[in-house]
């Protein structure tokens, strides 16, 4: 690439632009653990104002604040049950959609593994309202695809 | 971890998403591709993730494209239903991936291994990082028949691992004792494992495949940090050299087989723990500057070996470690008959290190070795035998005693005459000690009588705690 960000020096700081137009700055060395960012600033020089259309001034600090404490070699389990204690499930899917849009592979594991602790051992239904999925079967198709799974289906509770 | 391979499930960047702020969330997640769902659906147990097959037309294959395969049973069920449960699910995978294969269930369900033997050699191809296998054993299982022709045709989850050796990272295979189970190695006398970093066996014995009996044989693994054989043994092979640069965990619980010459060729062992019969095996370690921290040695003799060989293999065992930090020795079952030899522990090396140290079954002339080469013990931590030994000899103060010695602890007293004349000893000699306790033994008859005597004891130093506890 023609211009390489300025990797070696931690004390750089990067302007993220949200896509509803706030500023935030991140440590250089964050950034590079988001690879879309990475290859924006590789593009675009780190001087100029990143922008990020896909991403809000919502879930953008923590997932700053998650980066932070990455580069330093704090992330523990204490941390990271902090981090997903107070979030919502929309909450938590919208940081996954971010992690995943910002390419931020680390981050995009752990909230792949705390959505899936999330819908462990729920119903068919309350996983369906989580993903917001509608139920195009028809009820014989639904209750043969039952059968068939009707090993996986044991243990798992019904809502009403 | 994880690869940026696009087959693995990594994230799918900012291009796959169609930057519009009004599309409804909750149909973001469904419109990611298939293989990102699928790694979600990964971290839940394979059981759960074929569930979803039922959510919408959309979803019913969605759950192919799992990474990882997580098959656990504890629910004491029909086997049938669980083996065709994960035989179709084998069969409908997707990916060219898959991570990890987790499968734990009863041992009855399949114990000779012959379906988990078949379900591992299906996805072992597949680039897999991960094995665990854990048959476990409840009380009230229906009994195996026995099946000895099929027990020694060696067909036990005989899978040929080694077909993943380059990709896999972690290794347990935790099969209880009713069966044994088998390894297959490449033949040949050098075979590596060039990723993995855990190896946690038990009721494995691992064989090379071939009929040739090998004279040594070498393990390599790179990457290695954490070794744990319980109940295992190595067949057909004379010596076994372990090439572990990385390895900082070893433990060592029961060997099964014949003599064998077990080599590590291990640098920076941090934590050595070792639970078996004394002279029938070898250990080596190839380096004698070991900065290891803890070591715990339970060592048990059931062939009555001569005291001779029991001292230098014990000997011999300490001198690899004389720069520990934390040395637990028990010598369990040890031959009786060592408290009648007095000083066949005079020849260990001096330990520099030494900040802990806990001896169990000792008695008191083993203990003043131990404590001649320790000179920068802090705490000390013992269990006497009750045996009548040779004279006790008090001659020497340990350096310990005068300089660093801090906390003595007794575990299991029982307030005999040669207890009690090794106590009054620590606490006559003792000059910077800041703890003393006793831990009774719970069939000692008279422990007032005990507590009185020991309080009586002149404490070279008043500011002693002396504590008692049952």
């Amino acid at each position: 690439m023609a211009q390489e960000a300025s990797s070696s020096t931690s004390s750089k700081t990067i302007s993220l632009k949200t896509g509803d137009g706030e500023i935030f700055e991140i440590e250089a060395s964050a950034a590079k653990q988001m690879k879309t960012v990475q290859r924006l600033i590789d593009d675009l020089g780190d001087d100029i104002t990143i922008p990020l259309h896909n991403v809000f001034s919502k879930e953008l600090p923590k997932i700053i604040e998650y980066y932070k404490k990455d580069i330093t070699g704090e992330i523990t389990k204490d941390f990271e049950a902090e981090f997903v204690k107070d979030l919502n499930d929309d909450e938590v899917k919208v940081l996954f959609l971010a992690a995943n849009y910002l390419d931020a592979n680390k981050l995009f594991e752990f909230l792949s593994q705390n959505i899936a602790d999330r819908l462990e051992s729920k119903s068919v239904e309350y996983v369906r309202k989580y993903f917001g999925v509608e139920n195009d079967f028809t009820p014989e198709e639904e209750s043969k695809l039952r059968e068939e799974r009707a090993w996986s289906f044991r243990g798992i509770k019904e809502d009403e | 971890m994880q690869s940026s391979s696009s087959s693995s499930g990594s994230c799918g960047g900012g291009n796959d998403q169609v930057a519009s702020g009004s599309k409804s969330q909750d149909d973001m997640i469904s419109n990611l591709p298939d293989f990102v769902i699928g790694h979600i659906l990964s971290f839940l147990s394979t059981k759960e993730a074929v569930l979803t097959s039922v959510l919408s037309t959309r979803w019913k294959y969605m759950w192919t494209f799992l990474t990882k395969l997580d098959f656990r049973d504890y629910t004491n069920n029909n086997f049938n239903s669980f083996s065709n449960f994960v035989t179709r699910v084998l069969f409908h995978l997707n990916t060219a991936t898959i991570q990890e294969f987790i499968l734990e269930i009863p041992h009855y369900y399949d114990p000779y291994g012959y379906y988990t033997n078949q379900w591992i050699s299906a996805v072992l191809s597949m680039r897999l990082k991960k094995i665990k296998v854990f048959f476990f054993l409840r009380g009230n299982e229906p009994k195996i028949p026995s099946c000895p022709q099929l027990v020694s045709k060696n067909n036990i989850l005989s899978c040929p691992l080694f077909e993943c050796h380059e990709s896999l990272e972690e290794l347990e295979f935790m099969i209880s004792s009713l069966a044994s189970c088998i390894i297959k190695l490449p033949s040949s006398s050098f075979v590596s494992f060039s990723s993995l970093t855990v190896l946690s066996l038990a009721g494995i014995i691992t064989f090379t495949s071939s009929n040739e009996i090998f004279q040594e044989l070498t393990l390599n693994f790179p990457l290695l940090r954490e070794y744990k054989a319980v109940s295992c043994g190595f067949s057909g092979v004379k010596s076994i050299t372990i090439e572990a640069p990385l390895l900082e965990l070893v433990f060592i619980l029961g060997m099964e087989f014949e003599q064998v010459i077990t080599r590590f060729s291990a640098s920076r062992i941090t934590n050595f723990s070792y639970y078996c019969d004394t002279v029938s095996h070898t250990i080596f370690l190839d380096h004698q500057n070991i900065p290891s921290s803890k070591i715990f040695l339970v060592l048990f003799d059931s062939e009555d070996h001569s005291v001779e060989e029991i001292s230098i293999f014990i000997r011999k065992l300490l001198r690899f470690f004389i720069n520990a930090e934390y040395l637990e020795l028990d010598l369990a079952n040890c031959w009786p008959g060592f408290a009648w030899v007095a000083n066949y522990l005079a020849d260990i090396p001096v330990f520099r290190m030494l900040g802990y140290l806990k001896l169990k079954r000792v008695t008191s002339n083993t203990l003043l070795d131990f404590l001649l080469k320790t000179p920068c013990l802090k705490t000390l931590v013992l269990q006497m035998v009750d045996y009548d030994e040779e004279s006790q000899n008090f001659a020497i103060v340990p350096d310990c005693f005068l300089s660093t010695l801090k906390v003595v602890k007794f575990d299991k007293y029982f307030g005999g005459e040669r207890e009690f004349s090794f106590s009054k000893f620590v606490m006559e000699n003792t000059k910077v000690l800041e703890r003393i306790s006793f831990s009774f033994h719970e069939s000692c008859s008279e422990v007032e009588k005990a507590k009185e005597k020991l309080s009586l004891v002149k404490i070279s130093f008043s500011t002693v705690i002396m504590e008692f506890s049952t």
